[in-house]
């Protein structure tokens, strides 16, 4: 199903347009016309930093660093660019080779930092500099040097705050794309495994890395991503959530139709079974595509602890969505329209405790969410400690005064304290959100119509969730579809060694994931 | 799109047509009683009504929960009178605030006078209409039903309590009868005939007597407590009670105790010419609770079997004297076996069976008694 018409790939891409309005002009050989040239790209911009010098010999050579404060590793720079070029750089030698060599020369033979490229040209040079490269440019040569270092003060790597588990690796994501490229790294070391890098955003330039291992991925599916990705045109991307946005295939859904998540540990697999993984700079929240429903409702301890309790804690996540989105829904529609449904003595008590409260249910269990929705909200704004504190503040003090201001029933609030704690129960924050907003329409449907208004909005809900689909494969797979031979990893998680071929909801040209039988070797 | 919205449309109708707010009742503002009395009218004992051929009437007496949190009393009895069982309901706006709610009554009590008229034009309310998904317990008071109701109790929360604990489920707790209404409705097949509790207020306090008898809706007669244990082996109604017995030899008492059993029933039927037989097999099987005289089962290899054949067959006795009572004085087949010969003999007895049958068939007991556990290892 495609909702959102897709333009046709962009016939520039988005370093060429971001950098347009800068003239193509050759660099000039002397240094003073390169600065001049440069000046009115930088001269406004303090953290831009010029640093002149000259390199070791007679007659000295004059030569300027060009770099963004913070941006690039401060050390680095000092001890591998500009202290071998000042002290140990053999002028003599230098001289003695023809300028086109000269360049290459110094580079090869002076400077002991890597990832160095040439540039000769206004345009890439003043966007290199802003892409946060140092540049060295030298008097009489009329190549520069980009140099990447970057580096500056990033976070370390973490225990992800969101994502925890028991006996997981501690590591998360962190902003940095290219550590983070690491990470997976680490802990995938396939020849196979394919990084490919693109820029998004035509003024923040975010680098977007895209992975996926060759011999198993699905390759339309990783040209479906790279065409989704390519056809981004935006001023700037400041976090994953904006690809995400603009490639998942049906954006007027509740439901996340790409997987986020900031584990490496949780990636790796997802690659192993043909998925493609996403990494968007400045943003410790990798993504993964095509989604299935049930994976979000799948955590890393599944695979981690053993076979039996993985599959009863998977179990009760299932149950704890269904709660999660029709507990409330159920309690309104029940005590509204068929209260007869209830057990006698449930019901009396429901009764008993509605009595001080003047208004319908309905509005009694919706202000009581509201409430709740804001002290999460909240909580997720101010600082961890006194988040804590709200949390508890609101759920004892904030429910008593609910309960005696005659605002809320204790049921009412038991019920919606339940239905949170079971949202939360769930290990996928983008499940999260969409839950806690599908609750919301099953209370008012319930409120319309009882029972009948639940089932409806269950069927709606259930016939959208098979109609949708993530990078072209179904979304309600393995059930709908069915795909008999994943429900062995959807309800239950079955034993490691019988999971010998990879998901088939998920399109991959090897199927075979590893050769065990269970049966001993003599 | 287009399809879509026509769809969703659709469905909406079809939503609203089903339900919508109007039918929203708020839950504190409806009556749900605990139990209910239905009596023939007493004359003169409600100034409520009107009518002038007040002996047509029935009263409705029903037990419902007092909400309010500083309520002094946690439950009130609401008593109305009505042509019928739904026009006594009808009556309650004219008494009560709340919307009342028959459905969740658990507890059904009939006097026995309105028992005796037939209940199946009287229950009609009960049937009809959707808001009837509880379990409903019947029960024949000896005397008013609302005087069982008004009784007074202090270890529940009302008598409704009381009566739930009593009726619910009472086979596995001993040789008590618990009647549903889809029991009632059931038990009115060809051959059958429904069965009920019988409870009577006795020193203030309503406790199980025995069963009431019924040929199709119209009760007949009572059973007294053995009667009843009776009734319930040879009817095959499952149930777990306790069984005394006493062996005695040469008029001295040897031993003396009592088994907790469970039973089932097997029934054969044979024909011949006009002649039906039944055999019906009583199994019990249970375990020792107690015997008086202390003697070791290791002691005596011949206690277990003589404590079997004891309770076989003082429960054979019994019964006989059961089958006696129902050829003769009921005249209906209160043990549900004229199923087994109209499974069999359908056509030829389907019209008959309701007619002068059980009283001319041949019933044979043959009890079987199973101590599964002495306490002690044998």
């Amino acid at each position: 199903m495609k909702i959102r018409p897709r333009k046709t790939p962009p016939t520039a891409d988005a370093r060429d347009r971001s950098i347009k309005n800068i003239p193509d002009t050759k660099l000039p050989v002397a240094l003073s016309e390169k600065m001049q040239l440069l000046k009115p790209y930088i001269e406004k911009n303090y953290d831009i930093i010029t640093h002149s010098f000259y390199l070791e010999g007679n007659p000295r050579l004059e030569a300027v660093a060009v770099y963004i404060n913070q941006v690039i590793d401060i050390e680095i720079l000092n001890l591998h660019i500009l202290k071998p070029l000042m002290l140990n750089c053999d002028r003599e030698d230098l001289l003695t080779s023809g300028s086109h060599t000269l360049i290459e020369t110094i580079y090869k033979t002076s400077i002991t930092a890597s990832r160095i490229a040439k540039i000769a040209n206004l345009s890439s040079l003043v966007q290199t500099i802003f892409d946060g490269i140092t540049i060295l440019m030298f008097d009489g040569l009329d190549d520069v040097l980009a140099i990447d270092i970057h580096g500056g003060k990033s976070r370390n790597i973490d225990v992800p705050p969101a994502e925890q588990t028991m006996r997981g690796s501690r590591e998360g994501f962190i902003e940095r794309v290219d550590v983070n490229i690491a990470l997976i790294r680490r802990r995938l070391r396939d020849p196979n495994l394919v990084v490919e890098k693109t820029l998004v955003g035509r003024r923040t330039r975010t680098e977007v890395a895209i992975l996926y291992i060759d011999d198993i991925a699905d390759p339309q599916i990783v040209q479906k991503v790279k065409d989704r990705i390519n056809q981004m045109d935006i001023d700037g991307i400041v976090a994953s959530g904006y690809v995400e946005q603009f490639i998942e295939d049906d954006p007027s859904s509740l439901f996340p139709q790409v997987y986020s998540s900031e584990r490496p540990d949780k990636l790796v697999p997802y690659l192993l079974e043909g998925r493609v993984v996403i990494i968007v700079d400045n943003t410790p929240l990798a993504l993964a595509v095509p989604a299935l429903f049930v994976q979000f409702l799948q955590a890393p301890e599944d695979y981690y602890e053993r076979t039996l309790f993985s599959s009863y804690i998977r179990l009760m996540r299932y149950v704890a969505w269904i709660v999660a989105v029709s507990l409330p829904a159920s309690y309104i529609a029940l005590l509204s329209y068929q209260p007869e449904l209830l057990p006698y003595d449930l019901l009396i008590s429901f009764s008993k405790a509605r009595v001080a409260v003047p208004f319908p249910v309905v509005v009694e269990a919706l202000i009581m969410e509201i409430i709740i929705q804001l002290v999460i909200e909240a909580g997720l704004r101010l600082p961890q400690q006194i988040g804590q504190t709200v949390g508890v503040v609101s759920g004892i003090i904030l429910g008593q005064a609910a309960i005696t201001a005659k605002l809320a029933s204790p049921i009412v609030i038991l019920i919606i304290s339940v239905s949170v704690i079971c949202t939360y129960a769930l290990p996928a924050s983008s499940l999260v959100l969409s839950t806690r907003i599908i609750r919301l329409p099953m209370m008012m449907l319930a409120a319309s119509f009882g029972l009948f208004g639940l089932s409806f909005g269950a069927i709606i809900f259930l016939t959208h969730l098979v109609s949708l689909e993530s990078m072209g494969v179904p979304y309600f797979s393995p059930l709908a579809p069915t795909r008999f031979s994943d429900l062995k990893d959807t309800f239950i998680r079955t034993f490691m060694w019988k999971m010998n071929k990879r998901p088939v909801s998920i399109p991959s040209h090897n199927p075979q994931r590893q050769g065990n039988t269970g049966e001993e070797n003599d | 799109m287009f399809r879509r919205c026509v769809l969703l449309i659709l469905l909406g109708i079809q939503l609203v047509m089903l339900a919508g707010c109007w039918d929203y009742r708020d839950v504190n503002r409806i009556d749900f009683p605990l139990a209910a009395a239905y009596d023939l009218h007493e004359v003169g004992l409600r100034a409520l009504r009107d009518e002038a051929n007040q002996e047509q009437l029935i009263d409705l007496a029903v037990i419902l929960p007092n909400l309010a949190q500083n309520a002094t009393l946690k439950f009130r009895i609401e008593k109305t009178t009505g042509v019928t069982v739904g026009n006594a309901r009808g009556q309650k706006p004219y008494t009560s605030t709340g919307t009342y709610s028959p459905g969740a009554t658990g507890i059904i009590i009939v006097g026995e006078d309105l028992a005796g008229t037939g209940l199946n034009n009287i229950f009609q309310a009960l049937f009809r209409g959707a808001l009837s998904p509880s379990i409903q317990n019947f029960a024949i008071s000896e005397g008013r039903g609302d005087g069982i109701l008004e009784a007074p109790v202090e270890d529940y929360l009302s008598m409704a309590d009381y009566l739930k604990g009593i009726l619910q489920k009472s086979e596995r707790r001993g040789f008590i009868p618990a009647t549903t209404l889809h029991n009632f409705e059931v038990w009115q097949g060809p051959g059958k005939n429904p069965i009920m509790p019988l409870i009577k207020q006795k020193n203030k306090k309503a406790e199980v007597t025995g069963t009431a008898i019924f040929k199709k809706d119209r009760m007949i007669g009572k059973a007294n407590l053995t009667e009843t244990r009776s009734l319930m082996l040879l009817r095959g109604i499952k149930a777990t009670g306790n069984v005394a017995f006493t062996i005695k030899r040469n008029g001295i008492i040897l031993d003396r105790g009592s088994v907790d059993a469970s039973n089932k029933r097997k029934v054969k039927v044979e024909r011949n010419g006009d002649d039906i037989n039944f055999l019906i097999i009583v199994m019990l099987e249970g375990n020792l609770i107690e015997h008086q005289f202390g003697k070791l089962f290791t002691e005596n290899e011949n206690l277990q079997q003589m404590i079997e054949s004891q309770i076989a067959s003082d429960v054979k006795k019994d019964c006989y004297k059961f089958i006696s009572k129902m050829q003769q004085e009921y005249r209906i087949d209160c043990i549900d076996i004229s199923k087994y010969a109209v499974a069999r003999w359908g056509k030829e007895l389907e019209d008959k069976v309701d007619q002068e049958f059980i009283e001319n068939v041949n019933i044979e007991v043959e009890v079987k008694m199973k101590l599964k556990n002495t306490g002690e290892l044998t």
